[in-house]
């Protein structure tokens, strides 16, 4: 066997130009800068959010650029097609669809947006809490949610709906009893993660301040699930409005929503298809929307996935 | 493991509990006699179907009287159906929408992981695009409208199903469609992205390094793996069936436990409601233990007989 | 001494969409047999690289050859086609990764994923149990 004689020289470190060696990285980024980079690069995404404005813009002003009342029943034109007197035609009672449409956007929309948000200060007061002290408050704070999750969603919001009537505060109400708990699960573990994660031990003993903490390390990795989350309970809150309308537990008359116009259509649906064409079309828009938007932030706002 | 399973019953039992107590206060908050509704009956023919039914009890005899009987299995007479039990309506009922449930979690698992197996495997590629815009629309149609299309197109467009008959296996096939999209779609989902997570994992480079082949390096390295998070997607995915089945059976007019559960409700029958809810929540949680016993058999990593259980 | 590996002014690079990250250039070196040939470096300097492109395991895309050559036994590796490479990966080249948590297959026995090599390469029977013998 040969065998090389080694001497000290072969140990010596190669040179290295630190100046040459630095040009094989790119330009550094910041996470924010990163991950709209990301985002804008998701056409589909980008596609929901001009959708959504456009759903916004007609849900605060479509009822009026028909000049038709959403209300106005009139009887000598009912089950009338789509023409150029009323655009998505009209119900069996004689309102015009595009009217009620945009009116029941206004509902859709508010119910969904607002029950997202209430979800969102409970979520973040439970969780934070919850994960702030740790210990026996955290597991029982946890195991209430535990408890409240391992039930179908839907049928704790129906039983709420069936104890508490019907009505829009009532549906949110029943909707956020149970739709916060995903939200606290987040944040709580976020926060735990922060009170233990090595990265953080090493940020403190680099000398980083609370504020730097907070705002490089806790606001970056919470806010992105958060937000996410945010969005997918949206559409997921518009579903349940609709799913309840639909079973006659949800927006009480004379308002309209998408779910109530579904449901009423659905009796006639073989001899008037348009009527349940349009609010079905614009339910399934906007949570399309929604989910796209969603899907496009978890991408963006996840760093681990970089392409 | 016995032992595991054991302490899973007692929480299991505990939940109910806790759900039959909900229930029963829900119900006894909720507006509105049951007799309510109901013409020309005089406040003594009131008080007298009150009394049969044991509603001028104290509260809480009856609340022990419920408790006991929910043991076995006994909710009680309907309110609405004369001379029928809550058991009976759940046991003639409950069939119509196991079969259909079965159904639709079977195409739900099988399309869902062959959709997310292929776009993973067409990563970035024209595929692989086209699966997932295929399960983001199937995410945002909600299933009672995805009904109503396919009704619309199969069974009234084209004559190939019936609208809304059960009598045959063709008749439950529409109503399983229906009821699989969403969960469909989101097995799709969590299956493209848990399978490309495993195709980047380090023991997939050592698989190939002993020089197996891209097929094997797939599928028994990979699929494996990939399917365990599909596997806890499974109690939510009988939640999403169970609830789902509520509008599907009124729309395909099936005779099944959603639609006597909705029809309950519409009847402030209260013990039907009460009933059905509890059987609910029984089959749910033991859907959730079993997934939990299958996760511990799939993957070695979780002990089942450690602190905590499963994952 | 037969040279087995040679690997001759090797450029390994990934492609991101900021720009193209040279992991490996230029390098070359030799190894002959009955040889150990250790590498050494800081983290980062491109020792998994270069070790993953002699048996092939770089994605491709985002990684590609730049420029060099891999001769192994008299041929070029870079040349082969990923069947050709099946049967000299385990057979000819083992390699052996450095943490075993993520490195070994979660849901497999280690011996199954130490006999599946030897099942494939060594024309072993399957239903013949294949005794693992080690001392420690």
């Amino acid at each position: 066997m040969s065998q090389q004689q080694l001497t000290n020289v072969d140990f010596e470190p190669l040179h290295i130009d630190h100046a040459e060696s630095e040009k094989i990285v790119g330009k550094s980024t910041s996470y924010w800068k990163d991950a709209w980079r990301r985002f804008r690069k998701n056409k589909l995404a980008l596609t929901g959010i001009v959708v959504l404005l456009f759903l916004g813009f007609m849900a605060a002003f479509g009822a009026d650029i028909s000049g038709e009342n959403f209300r106005d029943n009139d009887l000598m034109s009912t089950n009338q097609a789509p023409s150029s007197d009323h655009w998505f035609g009209t119900d069996n009672l004689g309102r015009d669809i595009f009217a009620r449409t945009w009116d029941g956007a206004r509902i859709s929309l508010f119910i969904g947006l607002t029950a997202a948000f209430l979800d969102l200060i409970i979520g973040i007061i439970w969780g934070a809490i919850s994960g702030y002290f740790g210990g026996k408050v955290d597991e029982y704070m946890m195991r209430i949610a535990d408890i409240l999750s391992s039930l179908p969603y839907l049928l704790v919001v129906i039983l709420l709906m069936v104890v508490m009537g019907q009505g829009i505060w009532t549906m949110i109400i029943a909707m956020v009893i149970t739709g916060w708990i995903n939200m606290a699960r987040i944040v709580r573990g976020q926060v735990m993660q922060l009170r233990s994660e090595e990265y953080v031990l090493a940020s403190k003993s680099l000398g980083a301040g609370n504020s730097r903490l907070l705002f490089k390390h806790l606001v970056p990795n919470t806010l992105g699930p958060i937000l996410v989350t945010l969005t997918l309970t949206v559409p997921n809150a518009i579903f349940t409005e609709a799913f309840l309308s639909f079973l006659g537990l949800g927006v009480p008359m004379p308002d309209s929503s998408w779910g109530v116009m579904t449901s009423e259509a659905l009796g006639s649906f073989q001899y008037f298809p348009y009527q349940l064409f349009f609010p079905a079309f614009f339910i399934c828009l906007t949570m399309l929307a929604f989910n796209v938007i969603g899907d496009g932030l978890r991408d963006a706002l996840d760093p681990k996935d970089r392409k | 493991m016995a032992k595991y399973v054991m302490k899973r019953i007692a929480y299991i039992l505990v939940s109910l509990l806790l759900i039959i107590t909900a229930t029963f206060f829900l119900m006894q908050a909720a507006p509105g006699s049951p007799f309510a509704s109901e013409r020309k009956m005089t406040p003594a023919m009131e008080a007298q179907m009150e009394e049969a039914y044991g509603l001028n009890d104290p509260i809480h005899e009856q609340y022990v009287d419920y408790l006991v009987n929910a043991i076995t299995f006994d909710f009680g007479p309907s309110f609405k159906y004369v001379g029928q039990d809550v058991m009976d309506i759940i046991l003639r009922s409950f069939p119509y929408s196991l079969v259909i449930g079965l159904e639709a979690v079977f195409i739900a698992i099988g399309l869902g992981v062959l959709l997310g197996v292929f776009a993973a495997l067409k990563h970035n590629k024209f595929g692989d695009y086209s699966a997932m815009i295929i399960a983001v629309l199937g995410i945002s149609v909600p299933s009672f409208i995805m009904a109503t299309i396919l009704q619309y197109i199969l069974a009234i467009k084209f004559d190939i199903f019936s609208v809304a008959r059960m009598e045959s296996f063709a008749d439950t096939i529409l109503p399983a469609l229906a009821l699989a999209t969403t969960p469909l779609a989101f097995i799709a989902r969590l299956m493209r992205s848990s399978m490309l997570d495993v195709l980047n994992s380090d023991y997939i480079k050592t698989a190939k390094s002993k020089g197996m082949s891209q097929r094997i390096v797939t599928y028994k390295h990979g699929l494996r793996n990939a399917l365990l998070p599909v596997i806890s997607y499974m109690g939510p995915l009988v939640a999403g069936i169970l609830t789902g089945s509520f509008v599907i059976e009124k729309i395909f007019g099936i005779p099944g436990l959603g639609s006597e559960f909705v029809t309950s409700i519409t009847n402030r029958d209260y013990t039907v409601i009460m009933g059905t809810t509890v059987f609910y929540s029984v089959i749910l949680l033991f859907c959730v233990l079993i997934v939990d016993l299958i996760y511990g058999i799939v993957d070695p990593r979780i002990k089942l007989d450690s602190k905590g259980g499963g994952k | 001494m037969k040279k087995i590996l040679s690997v001759q002014n090797l450029s390994v690079s990934f492609d991101t969409y900021k720009s193209e990250v040279k992991a490996v250039r230029d390098v070359s070196f030799d190894l002959h047999e009955r040889e150990t040939l250790a590498i050494v470096g800081e983290s980062g300097s491109g020792k998994s690289v270069t070790a993953q492109s002699i048996m092939r395991l770089i994605p491709m895309p985002p990684g590609k050859f730049v420029s060099g050559n891999i001769i192994f036994n008299e041929e070029d590796l870079i040349q082969k086609s990923e069947k050709q490479m099946e049967s000299i990966r385990g057979k000819e080249i083992g390699m052996i990764f450095q943490d075993p948590m993520t490195s070994l297959n979660p849901t497999m026995t280690i011996g199954k994923q130490i006999t599946e090599g030897l099942i494939k390469h060594q024309n072993m029977n399957k239903k013949k149990p294949i005794y693992l013998e080690w001392s420690c």
